[in-house]
Parts: C-alpha cells; structure tokens; sequence
C-alpha cells in the first residue's frame, strides 16, 4: 500500500437540487481503497457510481462527509486546489475517448503532460515510447477521426496516464469497445497503472472487466460503510 | 409529436432560440425599417419640392399689345362632298384693337379629302399671282400669306377653292387656318372666341377645382432715367409692375414698408424713393414707352428686394435668374390696363419705334398644395390634370407655365433615384441578415448534430428531421418576423419622426410591411432552412472527419475572385464609359439627378470581394501558424490557441467574414455621410458664397462702406470680406466687342480667406497669384472664361469698363485683362468679371458694397447658428440686415434628392448594423460553446484552469474579432469610396471623400465590447456545464 495513493470516501452524501425536489445520488457512503491497488466498482444505474467518481475528481464536492487521497481532503479544496489536484494527481478515461478532435494523437498524449507539468516537477512518461508501448507509434501524427474506436481509446488511456497520476479513473472504459478490444484496453489500463504506481478505479458493469481488478465494490449493497473487498 | 419535440426544444435552449430569432429580428427590421424609411420620406418630397416655389402655375397672355388681330373663316358649303365637288373658304382678317397690327400673315391649307385648287386665290378681291402652290400655305415650309398692316377697324378678306378628293363630310375644321402678327407671333386659330380680360381670367381660373388663388400681374421694363420727382430723376432703369391687395398679400416677399397700394396712385420701391428723396404723398412723374409722362401720388413705399414672383426671369431657359430692378414704381391693374398698355401697344405699332421687351402679363396661380398627394409622381399628374382645367378656361389666348408640375416631375424622378438609392442602401443589410440567418443556422445545426444523431438512432427518419427543422425554422423565423416588423417601425418613425411616416398612406406602410416582413421571412428562412438541411444531410462521421477541413461553400465556387473581377471589369468599363460622371438636377431645366443605379453594384461587389479575400488570406495565414505534430506541447495554451486556429481556419474565417462584412457596411455608410454632409455643406457655402452673406436692407438708410467690414465681426465670426456685386452693373469693352456683364469687386486680401476658392476655380495660376495680383495691380481684372470668349479678350488685352452703368455715378475706367477663371462662388447668377473692391470705390466712392461675406470662426452648425446671434444681437440690433447662411440656402434648395434624409436612413442601417455585429459575435461564442463545450470540459477534466479556458475562448474570438475589423475597416473604406463616387451626380461641387474617426471607433469599440462581454458570459457557462455527466456521453 503507497500511503499517497490510498483513497478513503467517509460518510459521504450527496443531494441534487433537481426541479421536483433534491434527490439523493449517494446517502452516508463511505469507501476505503488502498494506494496502488485497482478496484472496480459496480452497481446498476442510478446508484452513484458515476456522482461517486465525479467526487473522486474533484469535480464534485458532496453535501456532507469526506474524500480523501492520500493526505488530501479533496472534498475540502477550493476550486484552484481542485484543479490543481486533477491536474497532477489524476488520470480520467471515460467511456467516450474525450480527445480533442483537433488534435493529433501525440498531441492528445503530450498535452496532459503539458499541462500537468504546469505545476508539477514530476517526469512525465515519453510520448512516444508510451504510444509504441499501446501499439500506437504508427498512428501518432493520425487526428482521432482516422482512427478506429479501440484505437481512440487507447490513446485516452495513454493521455490518462502519460503525467504519472496518483490516482487513476475509468469510467466504463470499454463500453464502447467489442470484447477483443476492451480485453486489450483493460489489459493496457491495468498494466499502466501499476507501472506508474496509480490506484485505479474503475466503474463498469461488466463483471469480466470488474475481474481484472484486485478489489470489487458493489455499490448497490445497503450498507453505508464498504470495504474494498478482495475479489479471487 | 414533432411539434411538441421542436417547442419544447426551443423552449429548452432559450440563448440558441433567442439568438437565432435576435438574427432574424434584425434582419427583417432592417428591411421593414428601410421600406417604412422610403415611405415616410416620400411622403414629405411633394411639400418640400414645392416648398420654395413662388408661384404654382402663371397663364402667360401672349397677345394685345399692337392690336387685336382676329381671323373669321366660313366654308361656302356644309354636308358632304362627292368627288371632285368644290368648296370656297372665305377668311377675312379683322383689326378690332385701337392700333395697326403689322405684318399680318394668314396661313390656311386643307385638310385630308380635299386639295387647294391651283390660282384660287384672291386678296382683297384681286387674284394672287406668281405662285403654283397655295400661297397661304407655300413651300415645303408651308409659309402663310404676309398681308401687310392692317390699321385699327380694317377687314381683309381672302378666298380660295378647295375640292374634294374623295366622297365624305365636310366639316368647319377641314380647312385649318391661322393668323399671326408682329405684335403677336404665336398663331392664333381662325373664328376663336372674344378674348377674354385678365381679371375676368383671375376671376375664371380661381373657380377651377385645386385651385387655391388666381391673380393677376403686369411687369414691363420702362428703360433708363424715366422716373422722376422735384426735379430729380432717379438714375437706371426703371421696372413697371402691376399687383392687387390679394396679391401682396398673398405673397410674402412683397413687404409694404410704408402706405398702401391704391388704385389711382403708386407704391415706389424704397430704393427709388431715396433716390429720388421723396416719401409717401410726393408726386412723381412716370415717362412710358411711347414717351407720354404720367404724374401720380405715391401712396406707398414697398421692400421688393426679394420678391421673386415680381423679378423672376421670364426669359426661356434663364428662368433661374433673379433679375431685380432697384427702381420700381407698382401701379393697380386696372391703371397698367388704362394707360401702361396702350402706351406699350403704341410703342409696338409705331413705325421706327422700337420695342426691346414688351410688357408680360399673367395670371399667378396658386394651388392648394393640401390637396396634392404625398407622392411626387402622382401629385405632378393632379397639377397636370388641373393645368389642363386651367388652360381649358377661355383658352388660345395665353400659355400656361405649369412650374409645379415641372418642380414634382423632377421630384418624382429624384424620389425614383432615392427609392433605388435607399433600397441598395438596404440591401447590404438584407444581404448580411440572410447570411446572420445562415451563420446562426450552421451553428444551431453544428450544435443538434448529436441530437439529430439520438433521433436516428431512435427511428427518426431523413423526411422527419427535415419535417422538424421545417416546423422549427417557421417558427423561429416567423417569431423573428414578426418582432422585427414591429422594431423596423419603431426605428423608422423614432428617426424620421412619427408625424413625418404618419403622413405616408396606409396602403404604402402596408406593402412595405408585408414586403420586407415576407421578404424577410423567406430570405432569412431559406438561409436557416438550407443550413440545417445540409446538416441532416451529412453522415455523422463524415461530419466529424469534416469537422477542421471542410472549405466553406463561398471558398469553393471562388466567390471571392468571382466579385473581384466584377469589381475590376466594371470600374474599367465604368472609367472607359465615363459613366462615374453623371449630372446634376436642376428644377428650372427639369431634370431630375441622372444617377446611374447599375453602378451601385460595384460597392456591393467591393464588399463581398473585400471581406470574402480577406477571409481567403486570413485562412492562409491561419493555417501557416500552425505547428507540427510533436510529442512534446511546450506551454499549452498558446500550443493550444495555434492548433486551433491553424487546424481550424474557416471557423474563424466564416465569423470574421460576417464581422468584417459588417464593419465594412457600418464604415462605409459613416464614409458616405461624413462625405454626403461636407459636401452639402459644401455646395451651400458655394452658392451663398461664406458661412455667412449679410446684406444691408433697402430700407435702411445707412450707407456700409467697405472699410466698415470688421464692424459684422462679432462673436463667433472669424472674418467678414467686402463684396459689390450686381447684376448688368458694368459694360466690359474690348477691342472687339461689348456686353453689359455682371462684375464683382471683392478685398483681395480676405475673400478667398472666407469664401471657398479652389485651383479649380481659376484656369489661368493659382487663386493666391490671382489675388496677389489684384492686390497689387490696380488695373487688373479678372474675366470668366465665357465672358473672355465672348469679348475676344485674352490676358495681357486692355479692357474698358463701364463703372455703375446707367446711374449717376457711371464712369470709365481702363484695365487689363490680368487672368481667366471658370467660376467664382456667391454669384448664382455668374460673376463675368472680378476686379478690387479698392480699386472700384477708389473710381466710385459713392459705391458701397451689395453685401458682404463672412466665415464663422468653428464649422459646425451650431457655431454657425452662434454666429448669426451675435450679428442679431449687434449690427442687426441696430439696423435691418438680410442675413443669409448656408443653413438657409440648403433649405431653398429645391433639388430634393440633394436635401434628403439619408442622414437618417445612414443611421437606420448603422444602427441594425451595429446591433448584428454584437449578435454575430455573440453567436460566434456560443457557437464556440455548443460545438466545444465537450473539449473544453475535458481540458477542465484535465486540470486546466477556468481562467486559461477563458483566455482560449477570448483569444479564438479575439481573433475573429481583429481580422473581421481589420478587414471590415479597410474594405468599409473602399467600399465608401465607390460608394460616393457613384453618387457624385447628386451634387454640384466634386464631394470630398472624408473617412471620419468616430465613424471607425463605434463599430471597432463594439466588436471589442461585445467580444469581452461574449467571453466573460461564455466561459462562464462553460465552468457551469457538469463535466461527470457530459464526459460520460457519447
């Protein structure tokens, strides 16, 4: 366990404020992730998975309780601080690729680097070794419309964790993607993440991508305290 | 279904719904406003053509004087003819006037079916020998037959034979016969009716429908030296004029000083009766034409120094020229009917006496101008049609000078040329509302693509989207329509006044509403509609792939060069042509200002050129600023800015276009107004000759010798120059020839620092030379190039002058022709020679100046106005001053394109203009936003700050901002300088092209606003967006 990567969620609730009233996206959740690990968190729709990442950003802060890496209390950062946290701390993959449509793929990879060295002394991975290593060194110049889906994805797991992030997010990474694909996209992501030391966390529906993580949460479960549990 | 998804769609997205429903608002407002503008204006041209018209219409008696000559004619047979029958014309020439008419000349030939029968002819009972056609109808000229002098009472009689050339009826007017006189030359019909007397005519005229007065006036010119009381003779010529009561009072210019008119007396003018130190209650003695002197009570004094009815020229083709005559003597018509007239008509009739002008007798008619409608066109057809009910009374005695129909036929030409004028002038509004529409649609449509994209996928077929975009473009148009109709109305009546578009008909405001609201429904909805069609109708992915690359449509089809070459051929032919120089109007040759309108469209192709060329460079430019695909970003915002830019030029360039068009637009119409105002004031300051003409009363008894100039320099007058000036008051003598001309004598030192002078003005050296000369040289005088010609005198020759001519003072002097000049400005009526005012009251020091000029010290209308106060407040306090200003000359101005409102209308356009550019800016942001929010919320995703988003978005607009202003300004420039040259015609003097600075800051310090304001309310917006969920999507 790397004591800076370890992600704790304390008591955390969350109200929307929605015309017909405030709706309650997470109620007293609180969750505990060991640095460096991956875990996967499942549930069905609508229980918070995504408001849960959201939180895990910075790019929400909850109605009451806390979030914490490592020694940040994310949750209690001003707006700044947030931004300064994702933008040295954390890597983001969604379902959708999310790459900048001007921009060629090299591009995409080296400005999370760029940005994040705005602020950080850390040494970012290489362009280029990275995008040879996700068999994307022929396709670095390509913008991401000439490229195909898993190709496109790939490269948001590269820009994701191109800055050596403390924390790794994916948001159904591969819901997009065929079963071949998402095996490799999975396989790459969990990979990477341990090269970098990372902890990664990942919210999927699909319990064949759950199992590549060392621990699964099932967010759906009526307690309010969770443990990561060990899966296999 | 579809309905309630499109509402509630629109209703979802107010900014993109009001943005797009702000762009046609605008659109159609401008088009309706524009249309209510020409209404409203057209409806104030037929007051202010006729505004400045002494009289409406004058029936010009032609005859009396020398008798009165009547041509009886009777066919000896009536009913039908067969062929070959013969038929004998018996006309008989009838003196019934008190005097000889001379040089009687009967004309008569038959009409088809009938021939003149060779030898017929007799005179006086005795055949007509030596011709072998009709002698009353002789040669291919068809000359009728001189009978000599027919004394008071004769009777002439004439016979001849027609036959029938064919079978028919016969009719009185198969045989068209005339007589004519010396005394009275136009033909007059054989068997007219009796004449009838001019105040019978009045009487007549005043009872026709439109008619809203009739009077009767005599003038006759009595000749020199022929007024005269105590012994004294009041020097130059002397002017006869004959008026009732109705009719001083019915014309303001006639101002009695003193007494009243009277039937047996005379009112003097004020100038003849300090010449000839009389007052109301003297007698004076009158010589007339046939040299018979008439004694009368002066009853009356009178100011006629500006009555134009009485001094008007009469002369055809001089009708412009005020000929005023100092002495004047006004006596009752019937007195110039009793013993004027006859003394005329004896002088007419006299053997050896010579009769230079007879005397012209007339009825002035006025009109009742309420009655006339708004339009020109149509109220020149009801002062025709209520000529013709005038001249149908007691006709063929007299012609009818219908001035008003003349003055509104060329109003209504000029207000033809003003519609087209203002219809291009709200084109190019019309032009950038459809492409505003397009602009707005193409982001709307870039902005659904993902949802037309969710419809598909749900089932939603090509002909249901198009089924929507139709529902939601009526819907957004119509809305638009309907607010921009109503702003098109507010913005036209605020400008040009409520009561003046109140005064247009109801069915004119109609038309033009349901034209620029249907107009500009259909343009605007087309442009949304097209946009939105083509979007549906691209594949997704395609879109995407096509996102950064696609070349706008204009760039494909070479739009640009296209308008270029139009630009380039037509100047071409336009210079070759010579079709830039066309001509002014003039009321008094009747021709309205020759604009050709065909050239309009070379500004309108400057334009499109202009900002679609500079939309080509700047895309090419953009494109180069973009860097190589590299690992390594460096700093990323500006990485990040280049990339954009430089991947995605036509973004920028399809924005920048809209703005430079419209900054184009508003620079161009702030270049024409400033240049339209110079240069009327220009050509006002031209004709009144200064800022300021003060011209001492009449009536004043005060004498202002030149030297007393500085006394009118009051406050807010920079300087005032001396000026005597008259009309025929010198007789120029050359070597070859003489000719009375009009000489002006002005201070060489100060005239041409008040009044304007160009190199133009003179042909030979330069003003400063000219005046250098005049300073120095006491004999130099300066000629006009037509008077020069006239006299054969070139510079170096000796000239004589006649100095004062026709008065007391008269005197000679020599000088030298020392240079020619072509115009000289402040003498409307011509300026033939030009000498020095010290030199004119050093041979004449009775001679003080006729008015004098002066140039205020600031050039606005409003130091103007200044300027005349303190003169009222001063000089003006103590004595009576004319006081003319190029205000007041600009108001007499009766071309009324010159005079028009487009000031107003310039400011209708700037203002939708001005109000687009914020639009355009506007819906370039959030145009930024709708298609970028997805990037912009992941590079908030990856820890950029708000603060760096907003500078990416301020510096994307920002950019679009300086190249659509750049661009805009220069060819805004361009485009005003066709765009005056073109309209060159509507003045006098060449304008000058003025580009003012406030005209370039407004629409330049707009952009910029809107753009801050655009990028601080948009990246707003973008740090309100939820980042989980819209990254979440696909």
């Amino acid at each position: 366990m790397t004591p800076e990567n370890a992600v704790s969620v304390h008591d955390v609730v969350v109200d929307y404020r929605t015309p017909r009233g405030p709706v309650r996206a997470l109620d007293h959740t609180s969750l505990d992730i060991a640095g460096g690990s991956s875990v996967a968190i499942m549930g069905p729709s609508g229980c918070g998975k995504s408001t849960l990442l959201g939180l895990l950003a910075g790019l929400a802060v909850p109605t009451a309780g806390t979030v914490t890496i490592g020694d940040q209390v994310v949750s209690g950062l001003s707006e700044r601080a947030r931004v300064r946290f994702r933008r040295q701390a954390l890597g983001v993959v969604y379902q959708a690729d999310n790459l900048l449509p001007h921009l060629t793929i090299e591009e995409n990879v080296a400005l999370a680097a760029a940005i994040c060295r705005r602020s950080s002394t850390v040494d970012a991975l290489d362009v280029g070794v990275l995008l040879a290593r996700l068999g994307l060194e022929g396709l670095a110049t390509r913008f991401p419309d000439q490229l195909s889906g898993g190709q496109r994805q790939r490269a948001a797991v590269a820009r994701a964790v191109v800055h050596r992030p403390r924390l790794i997010l994916a948001d159904e990474p591969t819901g997009a993607l065929d079963p071949a694909n998402a095996r490799g996209v999975i396989e790459l992501l969990i990979d990477l993440h341990h090269d970098v030391g990372a902890t990664l966390v990942i919210v999927t529906h699909d319990p064949a991508i759950a199992a590549y993580a060392t621990t699964r949460v099932d967010l759906a479960r009526p307690a309010t305290k969770m443990e990561a549990s060990h899966v296999g | 279904m579809s309905a309630r998804y499109v509402v509630a769609d629109l209703v979802r997205n107010p900014r993109r719904t009001f943005a797009t429903a702000l762009g046609v608002a605008l659109g159609v407002g401008l088009f309706c406003g524009v249309l209510f503008f020409v209404d409203g204006l057209s409806a104030s041209m037929t007051q202010r053509a006729v505004a400045p018209l002494p009289i409406d219409m004058q029936r010009i008696v032609t005859e009396r004087v020398g008798g009165v000559v009547a041509l009886n004619q009777r066919l000896s047979t009536r009913g039908r003819l067969a062929t070959g029958d013969r038929v004998r014309v018996d006309l008989e020439v009838v003196n019934s006037g008190t005097t000889a008419a001379n040089e009687v000349t009967v004309r008569s030939e038959p009409g088809p079916g009938l021939r003149f029968v060779s030898g017929s002819t007799r005179l006086r009972g005795e055949p007509i020998a030596g011709y072998t056609d009709n002698p009353l109808a002789h040669g291919l000229g068809r000359i009728g037959l001189n009978v000599g002098t027919v004394e008071s009472g004769e009777r002439v009689r004439l016979t001849y034979f027609a036959e029938a050339t064919r079978s028919g009826p016969i009719t009185g007017t198969a045989i068209t016969s005339t007589s004519s006189s010396r005394e009275t030359v136009s033909p007059v019909p054989a068997n007219r009716p009796e004449l009838t007397g001019l105040a019978e005519l009045a009487r007549l005229v005043r009872r026709v429908p439109g008619v809203s007065d009739a009077n009767q006036l005599a003038l006759g010119d009595l000749g020199p030296d022929v007024l005269s009381a105590r012994g004294v003779t009041a020097p130059g010529p002397t002017k006869v004029v004959a008026f009732d009561d109705a009719y001083a009072r019915r014309d303001g210019s006639i101002s009695m000083t003193k007494g009243r008119l009277s039937p047996s007396g005379v009112v003097l003018s004020v100038e003849a009766a300090r010449a000839l130190g009389i007052d109301v209650g003297a007698q004076v003695s009158v010589r007339l034409p046939d040299a018979t002197t008439h004694a009368y009570e002066v009853t009356g004094l009178a100011d006629l120094s500006r009555a134009r009815s009485l001094f008007s020229s009469r002369r055809g083709g001089d009708l412009e020229t005020f000929v005023y005559s100092r002495n004047s003597v006004v006596v009752s018509p019937a007195e110039f009917d009793r013993t004027v007239l006859p003394a005329y008509e004896r002088t007419a009739t006299t053997r050896g006496a010579r009769l230079k002008t007879p005397p012209v007798r007339e009825i002035d008619i006025r009109l009742d101008r309420n009655l006339l409608a708004s339009d020109p066109a149509t109220a020149a057809e009801q002062a025709r049609n209520t000529g013709r009910r005038v001249t149908a009374v007691a006709a063929h005695q007299d012609y009818l000078l219908n001035n008003i129909s003349n003055t509104l036929d060329v109003a209504a030409g000029d207000a033809a040329v003003a519609k087209r004028l203002f219809i291009f002038l709200g084109v190019p509004g019309g032009v950038l509302a459809a492409m505003l529409a397009a602009y707005a649609g193409a982001v709307l449509a870039e902005a659904q693509r993902r949802e037309q994209a969710t419809l598909r996928i749900r089932g939603a077929s090509r002909r249901h989207l198009l089924r929507m975009l139709a529902l939601r473009t009526t819907i957004l148009t119509g809305l638009g329509a309907l607010v921009g109709l109503a702003l098109g109305y507010i913005v036209a009546g605020s400008i040009l006044g409520q009561a003046t578009l109140g005064r247009a008909s109801g069915s004119s405001l109609v038309t033009s509403a349901l034209l620029g609201s249907l107009g500009g429904f259909a343009a605007t909805g087309l442009a949304l509609y097209l946009t939105g069609r083509r979007s549906i109708d691209r594949e997704i992915n395609e879109d995407r792939a096509a996102l950064t690359r696609r070349v706008p449509l204009w760039r494909r089809v070479q739009l640009d060069l296209v308008a270029l070459i139009v630009v380039m051929a037509g100047t071409v032919l336009a210079l070759r042509a010579r079709a830039f120089d066309g001509a002014p109007g003039s009321v008094y040759f009747g021709r309205s200002v020759e604009l050709n309108l065909l050239l309009l469209v070379l500004p309108v192709a400057v334009w499109i050129a202009g900002a679609l060329l500079a939309a080509r460079l700047a895309g090419a430019g953009l494109r180069r600023t973009q860097p190589q695909s590299s690992g390594s970003m460096g700093r990323p915002l500006p990485r990040l800015y280049r990339l954009s830019i430089g991947r995605r030029p036509w973004a920028i360039g399809n924005g920048a276009v809209i703005v430079a068009l419209i900054v184009a637009l508003s620079t161009c119409l702030a270049a024409f107004t400033a240049s339209y105002d110079a240069a009327k004031t220009t050509d006002a300051r031209y004709a009144n000759g200064a800022d300021i003409r003060i011209t001492p009363s009449p009536t004043s008894a005060r004498a202002y010798p030149a030297t007393d100039a500085a006394q009118f320099q009051t406050t807010g007058i920079r300087r005032v120059t001396p000026v005597i000036y008259g009309l025929s008051n010198v007789i120029l003598r050359s070597a070859r020839t003489s000719d009375p001309a009009n000489l002006a004598a002005v201070d060489p030192r100060t005239y041409a620092t008040v009044a304007p002078v160009t190199d133009a003005q003179f042909s030979t050296g330069s003003p400063g030379a000219a005046f250098a000369r005049l300073e120095r040289d006491p004999s130099a005088v300066f000629l006009s190039e037509d008077m020069a010609d006239f006299l054969r005198a070139k510079p170096g020759d000796p000239l004589e002058i006649t100095l004062v001519r026709s008065t007391a003072e008269q005197v000679e002097i020599r000088m030298r022709v020392a240079g020619l000049y072509r115009r000289l400005s402040g003498f409307p009526d011509g300026a033939d020679a030009l000498m020095s005012v010290a030199v004119h009251t050093a041979a004449v020091s009775t001679k003080t100046p006729d008015f004098f000029l002066a140039a205020t010290t600031g050039s606005g209308d409003g130091a103007l106005r200044a300027a005349v106060a303190g003169l009222g407040r001063g000089p003006g306090a103590a004595d009576r001053l004319q006081i003319d200003t190029r205000l007041t000359t600009l108001a007499r101005d009766q071309s009324s394109l010159a005079a028009l409102n487009i000031a107003g209308l310039v400011d209708l356009d700037s203002w939708f203009a001005l109000a687009m550019v914020v639009v355009t800016i506007g819906i370039f942001v959030f145009g930024l936003l709708l298609s970028r929010r997805r990037e912009y919320v992941t590079l908030r995703a990856q820890g950029l700050e708000p603060r760096a988003i907003r500078g990416l978005i301020a510096a994307e607009s920002g950019t679009v901002a300086v190249i659509g202003v750049t661009a805009g300004l220069l060819v805004g420039a361009a485009m005003g300088f066709y765009f005056v040259t073109v309209l060159r015609p509507l003045f006098v003097l060449h304008p000058p092209y003025s580009l003012p600075l406030s005209g370039l800051a407004t629409p330049t310090a707009l952009v910029v606003g809107a753009t801050l304001l655009a990028t601080l309310v948009g990246s707003q917006l973008v740090n309100r967006l939820e980042p989980t969920e819209l990254l979440r999507d696909d």
